[in-house]
């Protein structure tokens, strides 16, 4: 019985319902007809198969749209980088030189810097005489 | 071991075993088992004998087809009423029309407002009946599915917990707000039924 129920009004209305109404019943031979249209149904082992089926297509289907939705992720976060910049290698103006090129450059700078203080001559436009 | 025991003795689950082995007598005894209980829920949701036992035939039906997946891990009849409900469920959406036309078979009941100021005659008891089964019938489907399953049905918390597959706490909420539910509708519709209301009702 129902014993969380406190309002009077709701007691009322609920008692009168599950008390004051025809119960709907099996007719006679139910469950004989329920069983005679079970005979039109396929054998279990089918049906096992069937559900089988449905699953394995229905994981199938699942691992399909995971690998969709995960090569959607990596498209987005590859556009993302190349749109900020990270892997744009030419236009980013970054410099890349093995190291003792690197020093190779740092020595000339440095020579040249040395050279303008002892002797200053006319500007040279930045980027000649750099080979 | 079904072959052995008398039909009132075995469990479920050797019936259930039993028609996994392709007993129709199990099944039979299966369905005789639960057949009442079946109609009974379903005569909550179809007021039509005709309607009411196709639709317990095709639950039967489904109960057979997906026997092996059901896993023991809840009891049968929990399994058996959330097929049921689903079915009756899915019965209503596909028949949209049904909805007016109990409207039209429980409009016996409603107040006419032409009515007004003639002597009243107290509620009876099928009266209230009708007023709140019509109420029931109107409220959205997952608060008419609760109410019949605790208040028509009487099914344990736990019980409508696992028919439903929703959470304990998702049942006592849904069930509060059910119940405010009727109870706004019983006094917007029927204020004669409110204690101190211009008539008290005849019900109690």
């Amino acid at each position: 019985m129902n014993h969380d129920e406190q309002d009077p009004l709701l007691r009322a209305a609920f008692g009168a319902v599950r008390g004051g109404r025809e119960v709907m019943t099996p007719p006679a031979g139910f469950a004989e007809r329920v069983v005679a249209a079970t005979r039109a149904l396929p054998s279990r082992e089918a049906m096992i198969q069937a559900d089988r089926l449905a699953a394995d297509l229905g994981a199938t289907v699942v691992r399909l749209c995971r690998r969709i939705v995960l090569a959607a992720i990596v498209l987005f976060a590859l556009g993302l980088a190349f749109a900020s910049g990270l892997l744009d290698g030419g236009g980013a103006g970054t410099v890349e030189a093995a190291p003792d090129e690197v020093q190779r450059e740092l020595d000339r700078l440095d020579a040249l810097l040395s050279g303008q203080r002892e002797q200053p001559r006319p500007e040279v436009p930045r980027g000649h005489d750099r080979r | 071991v079904f072959a052995l025991k008398r039909r009132a003795e075995a469990t479920d689950q050797e019936l259930i075993a039993a028609v996994l082995d392709g007993s129709e007598a199990a099944f039979a005894d299966l369905v005789d088992r639960y057949q009442d209980r079946v109609f009974r829920l379903l005569g909550r949701y179809c007021r039509d004998r005709v309607e009411c036992e196709d639709l317990a035939q095709d639950v039967f039906l489904k109960v057979f087809r997906k026997l092996h997946t059901f896993q023991g891990d809840s009891q049968f009849f929990t399994w058996l009423y959330r097929i049921a409900v689903n079915a009756a469920t899915d019965h209503l959406s596909r028949a949209s029309s049904r909805r007016l036309k109990l409207v039209e078979d429980t409009g016996v009941f409603e107040r006419a407002d032409g009515d007004e100021g003639q002597p009243a005659e107290p509620l009876m008891v099928a009266e209230l009946a009708a007023i709140t089964r019509r109420i029931v019938d109107e409220l959205p489907e997952k608060f008419r599915t609760i109410l019949v399953l605790r208040e028509f049905e009487e099914l344990s918390y736990t019980e409508i917990a696992e028919v439903l597959q929703i959470q304990l706490g998702t049942v006592e909420s849904r069930l509060f707000r059910a119940r405010q539910r009727v109870k706004d509708a019983l006094e917007r519709q029927h204020p004669e039924l409110v204690p101190g209301g211009s008539r008290t009702g005849g019900s109690r």
